[in-house]
């Protein structure tokens, strides 16, 4: 009967991994206002143009899990190139800790700009929830050299939780 | 009620340990780069003069006034569409005559300079007229770097066609023009 409780009790719990905001962006024209120059190469996104949240909800408790199972997690990085110059570099970063929740909680790595290749890299990484984390992107090495158009890529993040 | 929590806390920790839990998101990123095309004369765009020079000796020819004096540089930034092959640099007389019996040539280098890309190709030497003519062909995506010494330096010359008909008086200004087009 209290094997039957508990079980119900413990379940319903799930981890949440919520990544929201995306980036596009048109280099202005007038970023060259004298012939001969070349773009000025490097543009970033805004610091919090992407946020992600990392937390136990679900079940009976909710949020309240967070406070009762300890956990920890971490995450990677990649990108999955659809049309992109693979002489376009992309950085990324972690621009603020957002917000921890439940005993323990910490976050840490990702603070410096770290270039994005098409294999998984190590991001950041920490325990228990942690909400609006924000994240930064950054571009490099644009020039007119390149064919004008609109490259596209796809940014994945992939967290691995331990329980 | 305690060996219950007791027992309750100790499934929590069995039922949480060991468990992974692997989650992908994704989100999207895109890059716009425009198209561009600017065209500048360097180190400015005031007036060049030209002038023949008195010959040291009778029966010599008259000849024009030369050197860098006479030269002005182009540089151009050029970003292109996927849809435009190339561009062109055309030149032409827009306002003014070329007196009787002379001729204005204006010479094109290669490209020389600190910029980068497909640099345009130099038609060599032209003798402009009101009609435009391509003066730097096959243009791609460039930039010659800015200023002097980048880019195609263009000198000017003045020739005589036909002694007969030259006129000591006629001094006449002109104004050349540069256009940028896709090919």
């Amino acid at each position: 009967m209290i094997f039957v409780l508990a079980n119900q009790l413990l379940t319903g719990q799930q981890l949440n991994f919520d990544v929201t905001g995306n980036w596009n962006y048109i280099i202005p024209a007038n970023d060259i206002i004298e012939a001969g120059n070349d773009f000025s190469g490097t543009y970033a996104s805004a610091a919090n143009q992407i946020s992600a949240s990392i937390y136990l909800n679900g079940g009976w408790l909710g949020f309240w899990w967070n406070y009762f199972i300890n956990y920890s997690w971490q995450v990677e990085v990649t990108k999955l190139d659809i049309d992109w110059d693979p002489n376009i570099l992309i950085y990324i970063r972690r621009t603020g800790n957002g917000a921890g929740y439940g005993g323990g909680n910490y976050i840490s790595g990702g603070n410096s700009y770290m270039q994005l290749t098409n294999a998984n890299q190590q991001f950041f990484q920490g325990a228990q929830a942690r909400m609006n984390v924000p994240v930064q992107l950054q571009l490099r090495d644009i020039s007119v050299t390149m064919p004008a158009k609109t490259y596209s890529t796809t940014i994945v993040y992939t967290i691995t939780s331990t329980f | 009620m305690v060996r219950a929590l007791l027992i309750f806390c100790g499934l929590l920790s069995v039922t949480v340990l060991y468990s992974q839990t692997v989650l992908i998101r994704e989100h999207s990123l895109g890059l716009t780069i425009p198209e561009i095309a600017l065209l500048d004369i360097e180190p400015d765009n005031t007036a060049l003069n030209l002038s023949f020079s008195i010959p040291s000796e009778a029966g010599m020819p008259i000849v024009s006034s030369g050197g860098s004096t006479n030269s002005k540089w182009i540089n151009y930034t050029n970003s292109l569409s996927p849809l435009v092959a190339s561009r062109s640099i055309e030149v032409q007389i827009n306002n003014g005559t070329v007196p009787d019996g002379v001729e204005l040539l204006m010479d094109v280098s290669a490209y020389s300079g600190g910029g980068e890309g497909a640099f345009g190709i130099s038609a060599g030497s032209v003798t402009l007229s009101t009609a435009p003519q391509t003066c730097i062909d096959n243009i791609g995506g460039s930039y010659t770097g800015n200023g002097s010494n980048n880019g195609h330096q263009i000198t000017y010359t003045l020739g005589i066609t036909d002694y007969d008909v030259l006129d000591a008086d006629q001094s006449t200004s002109l104004e050349i023009l540069f256009t940028l087009i896709d090919n």
